[in-house]
């Protein structure tokens, strides 16, 4: 799937004013889908998955459209951008990004809207996209529906919603590969991080012999899954209750780009932490992202694959001896779909000349022989090929608080 | 979502250099089985799809419920593109309604990369794109319910068609496809859709393109031939391509596909008589690289030849142990046997010193047998003539003197048989048929005799038509003869016989105009019985056939033309049954006299005068 060329990453702890600003148009190269295809919008972590069993993957693997069915699976990207980086508009600086807030036509001949960035404004895109003729088919994200938003599906779209999940990953902290940060973070020192309790990598419990620098923590915007993830890790290790974030020392970046470590000064890059899907990080590995800052053409060769310059911590934290955590932060990241349950239960078939609805077609079918396309061998060998475990489980109309 | 990688790059190199050897050759493409209505319509049309089991078996078809996968290896028979890296099976529902390149379609497998050097055989470094099928895959059955062939348009009912697609690498993926398309058979479901049985056949697929063979007949095949004798036939192909030869005569085949060996292919066989045109085709082995050819037809005169035949005889003197045959006594029970060499049917007689003691029919065998109990005391020898049922494929034979059965009884064991010729005959007997009416001897007519049978012709009362009637039979005859003014029936026969009495009459002219036989008609035929004859009441049947124009004929006839193809009344030109014997044990021998009456008809537009027919009496 292909994004909006123009955009710009920025890294957030600089003092560089941007000077270029990117365009508003909606992105040339996004779907433009017809009425009757299904759209996907939503979250960042989940999209590689659903991009590659759409239109298949960079190792050849033919995906759900290549077959050249009537009506196709279009997946909008969180971002105006196929390496997941944020867009910022003129007037930004490192320290005050301003989102380009990017847009997405939802069906042909349709104007623009503001496109969901993130799992969380998947959802609530769902929800409101109703009465009257679906314009979002499904939203990604790794948290299940909320009690409150089940409430409003029903009342706007007249069912409920419902979740399968498709695959699973983890949630962990990454940093720059060199950095001041100790080889792990429990969730306990995370929130004394987070919380602004604990400021410095010399403070952390075993690390006194550490880096005295100011750990700078960044951390998802609101509007992503993955944030939720995050601070409801926080919270229950903080024994339930919710972590007052320091809005301080705390600098929200894009989500799932390593850039927003990778493109900080040096001197700052070795202070950052931020939550980071094991996923993203194996498809980097895997040499999928090519460097963007070299024109498509240029020199007759393919543009060098872009590195990563982050890692995971997965080491012992130096709170390990501790009666608490004895591990570094591991947030277990599902893979979450949610769709109409009205559409489940459709007998309109989606293909012409098709038993299945579309649901049933890509997804889950319930008492059927057919298996969905996202549950077969090819389907998971496509959503494995984003790094992330492809798995199946039903959650029906299940919610989360 | 597009990407690139280093290793693919030096992947798609190789197999663009293999793939241009391949395409470099001369290619001759003919195809497997009827094309299906859509073939040629869709640009993207590449070449055919050849299915393996996981031994590398070629298959062809299979159990929708195979697999998944429904085949272990898919393989293309075209190079797609020279850089894609992985093969893609997928089922399309052919739909008479919109274009191939919209179907509605269900992805069958994975994306495997190809080469598999893990493959068997040839399948291994076939250049061609190969699907290697994995668990999770899936398979025609899931097709079936999927996408549902509902159409009923000749060439789409049960159809589907099933491509073969390449992608990765850097040069895009190509919209060009393999494709075989397979027919479904016997298909069932439970009341939930779900398929529980059938079949799956591929109908169509374009065969491999690939260097040009010829096959032609070797100058050593006989240009004649006997039916009688083998023949062998043989086939040259050039280049020593792989591959099978099946060798045909007309549009029979001559035994089974016979594999090429240092570029020819041999048959023999034994040919039927007539002109025989030989054909060769040869079929190239899979992923060979190679194209089929076909043999120019080789005409090869075959001969018919009669077959000589042998007979050869024996004989068993039962509970006798015959050794020496002079301890048997004469006149003992003897079972003497013919054996004809080659088996056939027909009949034999047996010969005594040259004389015939009887005949005995031979089975298809080539065995008769005749029990005789009249072999007197003394040497004897028995010989036989065989007569064949099919005289047209053998000979007729006697027995071959060096061959005879010689024996020699003892005395009687007791009083001497008088044997005593006895012979009794029955006479054939005749039926006839005979009625008084004669003009041509009216002159002669004995007293009595009515001759000719006279019908005066008026007008009708609506005035539609001429008609006039005649009964004939209403007298008693003449003195000795109560029959004499009948239609009379004298059946002496032996055998049973029943029989059919019928007639038929001419058209009626008087030198000038003609009035149509149908227009004559025979109706209230009556038997007239004589006293203590077989022929009585309930053996005898009778039939009508009224004039046209008249109360039982058609109604759309007032009357007949001359020569109109009907056949009503007693015209036509055809013989009309009027009465018929039904007795099922003696048949209808003896005696019947039938009264009745002849009707006339004519068109009003009918020229006044004298019109004569004649009315014909057959008895079978």
């Amino acid at each position: 799937m292909k994004k909006l060329g123009k955009a710009i990453t920025v890294s957030v702890a600089g003092a560089l004013a941007l000077g270029v600003f990117a365009a508003a148009a909606p992105a040339g190269a996004d779907p433009v889908p017809t009425s009757t295809d299904v759209v996907g919008v939503g979250s960042d972590v989940v999209q590689y998955a659903v991009d590659f069993t759409a239109d298949g993957d960079a190792l050849g693997d033919a995906g759900y459209n290549s077959g050249g069915n009537t009506n196709r699976l279009d997946d909008f990207d969180a971002t105006g951008d196929a390496n997941g980086r944020a867009g910022y508009l003129n007037g930004s600086s490192l320290s005050s990004p301003i989102l380009q807030n990017p847009t997405i036509i939802l069906r042909e001949g349709e104007s623009p809207i503001q496109r969901p960035n993130g799992g969380g404004a998947g959802v609530k895109a769902l929800i409101a996209d109703g009465p009257g003729p679906e314009n979002i088919s499904f939203a990604r994200s790794p948290n299940l529906p909320t009690a409150a938003q089940q409430t409003t599906a029903q009342t706007n779209l007249g069912t409920k919603l419902h979740t399968v999940q498709i695959a699973s990953d983890t949630q962990v902290i990454a940093t720059a590969t060199t950095t001041n940060a100790p080889s792990g973070l429990s969730a306990q020192e995370l929130v004394s991080i987070y919380s602004g309790a604990i400021t410095k990598w010399n403070q952390l419990p075993g690390n006194s012999g550490g880096s005295s620098d100011t750990i700078i923590p960044l951390i998802p915007p609101t509007t992503a899954g993955v944030y939720t993830t995050f601070v409801n890790a926080l919270k229950a290790a903080n024994g339930g209750t919710a972590v007052s974030l320091d809005g301080d020392v705390v600098r929200t970046v894009e989500q799932n780009d390593p850039s927003a470590i990778s493109t900080l000064p040096a001197a700052q890059k070795v202070d950052a932490i931020v939550p980071f899907p094991t996923s993203r990080l194996s498809l980097y590995n895997s040499d999928y992202f090519l460097n963007p800052a070299t024109p498509y053409g240029v020199g007759g060769s393919a543009p060098a694959p872009v590195d990563a310059s982050i890692k995971l911590l997965t080491g012992t934290p130096g709170d390990s001896t501790q009666a608490h955590p004895t591990t570094s932060l591991s947030i277990p990241l599902p893979y979450y779909i949610i769709f109409r349950e009205s559409d489940l239960q459709s007998q309109v078939p989606w293909q012409p000349g098709s038993t299945l609805n579309w649901v049933r077609a890509l997804f889950y079918n319930p008492g059927g022989s057919v298996t969905p396309y996202f549950q077969t061998a090819a389907g998971q060998a496509l959503i494995a090929a984003s790094g992330s475990t492809a798995t199946f489980a039903d959650f029906g109309n299940q919610t989360f608080n | 979502m597009r990407n690139h990688h280093k290793p693919v790059i030096a992947g798609a190199v190789a197999l663009a250099l293999a793939a241009g050897a391949l395409l470099g050759a001369a290619g001759s493409a003919s195809a497997t089985g009827t094309a299906s209505p859509w073939v040629g319509t869709d640009p993207n049309e590449a070449g055919g799809i050849e299915f393996f089991n996981g031994a590398g078996t070629q298959i062809t078809g299979g159990s929708l419920l195979d697999g998944p996968p429904l085949a272990a290896y898919a393989v293309g028979t075209t190079v797609l593109s020279a850089t894609t890296l992985k093969a893609t099976l997928y089922g399309y529902l052919p739909n008479p309604s919109t274009n191939p390149g919209t179907w509605s379609n269900l992805q069958l497998s994975t994306s495997s990369a190809y080469p598999n050097a893990s493959a068997p055989g040839a399948l291994a470094t076939t250049p061609y794109p190969v699907q290697t099928g994995v668990a999770g895959d899936a398979n025609i059955a899931n097709l079936v319910e999927a996408l549902p062939q509902t159409s009923s348009a000749a060439g789409y009912s049960g159809t589907y068609e099933l491509r073969l697609k390449t992608t990765g690498g850097t040069g895009g993926n190509p919209t060009r496809y393999d494709y075989a398309d397979i027919t479904i058979s016997n298909l069932t479901k439970d009341t939930n859709g779900v398929v529980t049985g059938g079949s799956w056949a591929v109908t169509y697929t374009p065969d491999p393109a690939g260097t040009a063979t010829s096959t032609t007949i070797d100058a050593s095949t006989p240009t004649t031939a006997t039916d009688a004798a083998a023949v062998t036939l043989t086939a040259d192909v050039s280049v020593s391509a792989p591959g099978t030869v099946q060798f045909s005569r007309g549009s029979t085949a001559i035994g089974s596909p016979v594999t090429v060996a240092s570029g020819s292919a041999s048959v023999t066989t034994t040919l039927p008589s007539g002109i025989q045109q030989i054909k060769a085709v040869f079929t190239p082995a899979s992923l060979s690289g190679f194209a089929g050819s076909t043999s120019a037809n080789y005409p090869i005169v075959v001969s018919h030849v009669v077959a000589n035949t042998t007979v050869t005889p024996s004989h068993a003197f039962g509970s006798y142990t015959p050794n020496p045959d002079s301890s048997v006594p004469a006149y003992t029970s003897t079972t003497v046997t013919a054996t004809v060499s080659p088996a056939t049917a027909g009949s034999v007689t047996f010969l005594d010193n040259g004389a015939s003691i009887g005949n005995a029919p031979v089975n298809g065998s080539g065995v008769g047998t005749l029990v005789y109990g009249n072999f007197g005391p003394g040497p004897h020898s028995i010989t036989e003539a065989f007569t064949p049922t099919d005289s047209a494929d053998f000979q007729p034979s006697v027995t071959d003197p060096a061959d005879a059965d010689n024996f020699t009884l003892g005395a009687a064991a007791g009083a001497v048989p008088d044997e005593q010729d006895i012979s009794g005959s029955v006479p054939v007997g005749t039926l006839a048929i005979s009625t008084p009416y004669n003009g041509s001897s009216s002159a002669a007519l004995a007293a009595g005799s009515l001759g000719t049978l006279n019908v005066n012709l008026l007008l009708n009362a609506p005035g539609t038509e001429l008609s006039g009637t005649a009964a004939f039979g209403n007298t008693t005859g003449v003195a000795g003869d109560p029959l004499a003014d009948t239609i009379k029936v004298i059946d002496t026969r032996t055998g049973g016989a029943n029989w059919v009495a019928s007639a038929a009459a001419s058209d009626l002219t008087n030198g000038t105009h003609t009035i149509s036989a149908e227009n004559v008609g025979l109706v209230g035929l009556t038997p007239d019985f004589l006293s203590g004859n077989h022929l009585q009441a309930g053996n005898v049947a009778t039939d009508s056939n009224p004039a046209a124009g008249l109360a039982g004929s058609p109604a759309q006839l007032p009357v007949e033309p001359a020569g109109d193809g009907h056949s009503y009344g007693l015209g036509g030109g055809v013989a009309h049954a009027i009465a018929n014997s039904n007795d099922p044990v003696d048949g209808g021998s003896g005696t019947v006299g039938f009264t009745g009456t002849l009707q006339i008809t004519a068109p009003t537009s009918t020229a006044g005068g004298t019109y004569i027919g004649t009315v014909t009496f057959t008895v079978v």
